[in-house]
């Protein structure tokens, strides 16, 4: 009897909570909410970390993140002293078989040719075996982070003033805390999080594929996103005031924030080449520690200069982690 | 007035009087009143129908009070109270049964009840110990004698002799003595030796509040808490002991932080590791919370070389760290402890056994109720799903301590509720216990039955227990439960001090609870057999 009366409450509540649901035409037909994708303002229509004015100085496609095709961006190219429109030796790929090629594709050619031309010889010695693929997927990681790794910023790219003043140096300190404390430290604690969920592979994705398309688009408008922000902040920075005592550690900061933006900006487009979007993943937590030396420096240097150093936790941890 | 509503009155009386005996009003005592009442109450209920419910309401009561730190989470109102009432509803039918199993096996309650009363409600209390992790079963979580919340054991925390008993036949010998005690208080009333009654109420109260467990200890141990003392002071230990730093911290319990929150939960980790560093040189084992992620957040903020030689320029010699993180593998949560040297780096972990239902996994009930019912609810696809850990606590020696041999275990938050588990740990010289109270943000009563638990698992074993706590109170507990310090407030803070690492064994270490359960369940069955000759 108890039994029954249990049975029959649960069916009269479960018709009570379906009658008073407010119907939705979405819910009622399963459809999912499409993801917004917002990339954001810019003047960067290609994304490759240079912007359409910067594409017309150097005779690159502002359509086209990778204008002479040699698997690396423009702004990579840019950046680290080669030009974006000439796929040939000065090109980042060096050599000519590999033009047109990716990072995957590059380190599948180089071992598979190296098999077959008896260059690495399977069956001999494995330990020698795996010592020359480590070898040739070294020089891959080498090659690939050497694109990145050259930002530099002159002097005259920054304002530099005359005014070291007590306020105008606690003023610009304010401005480079807020910078690095908010941007950088929002990544150090949210995007191993997201990694996790942006990366985790898709069983059910196409042959050779790790991830499905949905998947892919997530992780270009996530790390496209990291980039404008990093752009924005450089933008911004580059356009403050400095102290003249200021300009070594103002130079670091805008070398680290262009750094982080090509980081980012690599990782969203290389989703077809996911050797290169892993190299670059793996060592993205080491450009974020680059942060930790500048704010040891800005540290001395205030205490130095009797500054007033803003609060900031992110600043503590750096402290507290570096004494 | 009617039976019923005698039945009503008097239950919720003692239900009231039990209720009043738990740990957080330190009226330990009142256990001893409320069963005496109990056994004249089922004296004199004639319509054994009525005894079930009578002890329901008891049990209901006891259990609703016990429970009712439920209310300071942060769950919906009505999800709530529905495992409120359902946890304290399921709790109370064994006391219900045992109500009636006891007027059906001696209806006159004469001398033999002294015997079979103790061992059916011991016996039963035991099966007690089953019915959290059957009522709240989930897909991954254990079931067995580990959920001994509510045990009346606890309400006498207090009591030197309780602890003492406890190190002998464990929480259900106490069960077992403070039944028997309360039917003889009974027995003397029915039989009018009002001259007896008193001596033995004296006398309860005389050996369960006998104020000073010291002047009990022999020669050599008194040596112990003295030297114990001394080494508190900064002065030499002379005996096995260590010094020992614990955390306590305040993070409230939530599903996600923001990066701001994250970064300021850090750095005050952080600033107490300085200030360990710097003023507490001399410690040997720091323990920080469950869920305090510090060894997962610090590599956020350095690569692997950066990570040993920050721990590495700590101390000048070796110090064992251990912390308890969050880690997320697949598709589920693990709470894991890891023990780490700082000069040799990480020496192992453990994986937290006893999951809490509702916190760190989905009762099954819970995910059946919001599919027949179509609920949906955010509240309950919103909870982390947790996996027990496979291993039993692990014990780590030592390297490079000044003392020889030694060997720490944690047990974390619920761990600490099975002594089953206690035990298995025990073969460490030195119990750890990590918890988390945030989402119950601190409530004190449930810290009052944490200290409570903590005080007998210490005692069952002759092991120093020390807690480290976030929203909650840090406490280093002696081998004989006794309370040697506690930190005052929830806020964040060390606690430092030296405790002895002990290497013998309690005669409850031994054996376990398997004797006073089988003695009991013997009497049970010999009585019912007896009942129907």
């Amino acid at each position: 009897m108890v039994g029954l009366f249990v049975v029959a409450g649960l069916v009269v509540t479960r018709v009570a909570i379906l009658i008073n649901k407010t119907f939705s035409p979405a819910t009622a037909a399963r459809i999912s909410s499409p993801i917004k994708i917002d990339y954001g303002d810019t003047d960067d229509s290609d994304h490759d970390g240079l912007k359409d004015a910067e594409e017309a100085v150097w005779g690159s496609d502002p359509y086209n993140p990778d204008t002479d095709g040699d698997g690396y961006l423009d702004g990579e190219e840019v950046l680290s002293g080669h030009n974006p429109i000439q796929a040939d030796d000065d090109s980042l790929a060096k050599q000519k078989e590999f033009l047109g090629l990716n990072s995957t594709q590059r380190l599948a050619q180089a071992i598979t040719g190296g098999i077959l031309s008896g260059d690495l010889k399977k069956g001999i010695d494995p330990k020698i075996f795996a010592q020359s693929v480590d070898s040739v997927a070294g020089a891959t990681v080498y090659s690939t982070l050497a694109a990145l790794e050259g930002v530099e910023v002159g002097e005259d790219e920054i304002k530099i003033s005359s005014d070291n003043s007590k306020e105008a140096q606690e003023k610009y300190l304010e401005i480079i805390f807020q910078s690095i404390s908010g941007d950088i430290m929002n990544l150090v604690f949210n995007q191993s999080k997201e990694l996790v969920l942006l990366f985790s592979a898709n069983q059910t994705a196409e042959a050779g594929q790790l991830y499905d398309d949905q998947q892919k688009e997530n992780i270009k408008t996530k790390f496209l996103n990291y980039a404008l922000k990093f752009q924005k902040a450089y933008d911004e920075l580059k356009e403050t005031s400095t102290p003249s005592q200021w300009t070594a550690t103002h130079k670091k900061v805008l070398a680290l924030l262009k750094k982080l933006e090509l980081y980012h900006r690599s990782i969203a487009l290389s989703n077809d080449d996911s050797l290169k979007q892993t190299i670059i993943l793996g060592n993205l937590q080491n450009v974020y520690l680059e942060s930790q030396p500048i704010l040891s420096q800005i540290d001395r240097q205030a205490k130095k200069n009797l500054l007033n150093v803003p609060h900031s936790d992110f600043f503590s941890i750096t402290n507290l982690l570096n004494p | 007035m009617g039976k019923t509503h005698q039945v009503i009155i008097s239950g919720t009386i003692i239900g009231l009087i039990l209720a009043l005996s738990q740990p957080i009003y330190s009226l330990g005592i009142l256990v001893f009143l409320g069963f005496g009442l109990f056994f004249l109450a089922v004296k004199i209920i004639k319509e054994k129908h009525h005894l079930f419910w009578f002890g329901y309401l008891i049990g209901l009561l006891y259990f609703l009070f016990y429970f009712k730190w439920f209310l300071a989470t942060d769950y919906p109102l009505l999800f709530t109270l529905f495992a409120w009432i359902l946890t304290a509803g399921a709790l109370a039918l064994l006391w219900g049964i045992n109500a009636q199993l006891c007027k059906k096996l001696d209806s006159k309650i004469s001398w033999p009840a002294l015997l079979i009363f103790p061992s059916v409600f011991t016996f039963f209390e035991f099966l007690r110990s089953y019915l959290i992790g059957v009522f709240w079963v989930g897909r991954q979580t254990l079931i067995g004698p580990n959920w001994t919340n509510g045990n009346l054991a606890y309400n006498l925390h207090q009591s030197f002799l309780a602890l003492k008993i406890s190190s002998w036949f464990g929480i259900y010998g106490v069960t077992f003595l403070i039944i028997f005690l309360s039917v003889l208080l009974f027995l003397f009333l029915e039989k009018r030796r009002y001259k007896k009654l008193l001596f033995l109420v004296l006398g309860i109260f005389i050996l369960f509040y006998w104020p000073s467990p010291k002047s009990y200890l022999p020669a050599g141990r008194q040596v112990q808490h003295a030297r114990l003392s001394l080494a508190e002071g900064g002065g030499p230990c002379n005996v096995p002991c260590v010094e020992i730093s614990t955390l306590q911290t305040k993070v409230p319990t939530k599903n996600s932080y923001t990066p701001a929150e994250e970064a300021s939960f850090f750095k005050s980790q952080l600033e107490l590791m300085d200030s360990i560093s710097k003023d507490h040189p001399q410690t040997k084992l720091i323990v920080f919370p469950e869920e305090s992620n510090f060894f997962k957040n610090i590599t956020l903020f350095k690569n692997t070389l950066g990570v040993s030689q920050y721990f590495a320029d700590l101390f000048d010699s070796s110090v064992q760290i251990i912390d308890n993180s969050q880690i997320s593998e697949n598709d589920h949560f693990q709470s894991k402890t890891i023990f780490l040297d700082s000069k040799k780096g990480i020496l192992g972990s453990y994986e937290k056994r006893l999951i809490t239902p509702g916190a760190e996994y989905l009762p099954l009930i819970f995910t059946g109720l919001d599919k027949i019912l179509g609920l949906n609810s955010s509240t309950v696809r919103g909870i982390k799903e947790y996996k027990p850990g496979e291993k039993l606590p692990t014990a780590l020696q030592g390297l490079a301590l000044h003392v020889d041999n030694f060997r720490v275990t944690s047990l974390i938050c619920a761990d600490n509720l099975s002594p089953n588990l206690a035990r298995q740990a025990a073969f460490s010289n030195l119990l750890v216990s990590q918890s988390s109270f945030g989402f119950a943000k601190g409530a004190e009563d449930l810290l009052a039955q944490d200290l409570a638990v903590s005080k007998f698992r210490a005692a069952e074993n002759s092991r120093y227990l020390i807690k480290s706590s976030n929203f909650g109170r840090s406490f280093i507990i002696s081998d004989q439960g006794k309370l040697e310090k506690i930190t005052p407030n929830l806020d964040w803070q060390i606690l430092t001090g030296s405790v002895v690492l002990k290497e013998n064994k309690t005669l409850y270490n031994r054996v376990g609870d398997a004797p006073i359960l089988w003695a009991s369940f013997a009497v049970l069955i010999a009585s019912i057999f007896w009942r129907r000759l």
